[in-house]
């Protein structure tokens, strides 16, 4: 069978939707009386053109819909509390802090935050205490690693929120 | 019928607290919004909920409308993106029969060949997906032109123009493997 060409293909939609210029139309009508594989195609392309414009039509809703949504325009529409602009912002100044963190981390300045809390010195009456308490080490390195990995998890969530879900909901909203 | 410069007024009038007057907004609308509803959610009763909930949400961001842009292109974008979330929330819900949008019913004998043909064309828009089904669909209603199909569904016109021609080029080739299949078990 001789194929037709996307072009033609096209030629032919725009045929039956009525968006051709008068001289290409009269072109493809001179061309459709000697192509019978044209004129199939056209059969076929018409088949499915009058399907949908036949089923096409506005839907009517119900008599109290008006009625409806002004009784309810006092309802607040479900909002997000982060807007994307404020998510964003929220975002930089967390991924700020903690490139300043990672800054002084990496630099050494919480090397030196070495000490142990010694409950011993708290000034508590020993009447009822028998055996001493014990020191509890305290390494300020370790606590800022912890900070910072809280940081970047919070950063993530909001990254997720604010960049990723809009932009994968966005995504799926144009193929859904 | 109400014109586009009567349409800022109403907005303005609304916007100073004539809520009232929103009322017309939505008999002018409520038929288009519906429509687009219709053929995202499938179900009547939900595409209902849904068109007034976009009509309450539009009635809440009025004061962010554009004047430069349509009204009316604005508020199908609301409709839209409403039904789709609508859509998503519902997706995985029992869907009742009787609610459910069914196209083909028996008609007169006279129509039966009309049928048919309506019957293999829905079994070929099953092959589609959703946005191209949905974007052909809206484009058949003539009361949506393609530039507001293109708005509504955040494309642009030749995006939609090319995604509506290649749906139904689609169509008619799954329409004619259809009725070729339909041949055969004859």
């Amino acid at each position: 069978m001789k194929r037709i060409t996307q072009k033609q293909d096209d030629q032919l939609l725009h045929y039956l939707d009525g968006t051709l210029t008068i001289k290409d139309k009269d072109e493809l009508e001179n061309l459709l009386t000697k192509n019978l594989h044209l004129q199939i195609r056209l059969e076929e392309l018409r088949n499915v053109h009058s399907v949908l414009a036949g089923k096409a039509r506005l839907e009517q809703p119900t008599k109290l819909f008006t009625e409806r949504v002004m009784n309810n325009l006092d309802r607040m529409p479900v909002q997000s509390t982060l807007s994307p602009k404020n998510g964003l912002f929220l975002l930089c100044g967390i991924l700020v802090a903690v490139g300043v963190m990672a800054l002084f981390l990496s630099s050494g300045v919480f090397d030196n935050m070495n000490d142990t809390i010694s409950l011993d010195k708290l000034p508590l009456e020993n009447k009822f205490i028998k055996n001493p308490f014990p020191t509890i080490p305290f390494n300020g390195k370790w606590m800022v690693n912890g900070i910072l990995i809280l940081t970047m998890g919070l950063a993530f969530v909001l990254l997720d929120r604010t960049i990723l879900k809009p932009y994968f909901e966005r995504r799926s909203r144009m193929q859904f | 019928m109400i014109t586009l410069q009567e349409e800022i007024q109403l907005i303005d009038r609304i916007l100073a607290g004539e809520r009232d007057l929103y009322a017309r907004l939505v008999d002018k609308y409520k038929s288009y919004a519906y429509t687009i509803a219709i053929k995202i959610v499938e179900n009547r009763p939900e595409a209902e909920e849904a068109a007034q909930d976009a009509f309450i949400k539009a009635f809440h961001y009025l004061k962010g409308f554009n004047r430069q842009a349509k009204f009316s292109t604005w508020l199908y974008r609301i409709v839209f993106n409403t039904a789709i979330s609508y859509k998503r929330k519902n997706r995985q819900q029992f869907q009742s029969i009787e609610n459910s949008i069914i196209e083909y019913s028996v008609h007169a004998d006279s129509q039966i060949e009309k049928d048919d043909k309506q019957i293999f064309v829905a079994k070929a828009m099953d092959k589609l997906n959703e946005a191209d089904r949905l974007a052909i669909q809206l484009y058949y209603i003539k009361e949506f032109s393609l530039e507001e199909v293109a708005e509504m569904m955040g494309q642009n016109e030749n995006t939609i123009k090319v995604r509506i021609h290649r749906a139904r080029q689609r169509l008619a080739d799954e329409l004619k493997k259809i009725l070729k299949e339909e041949a055969l078990t004859l």
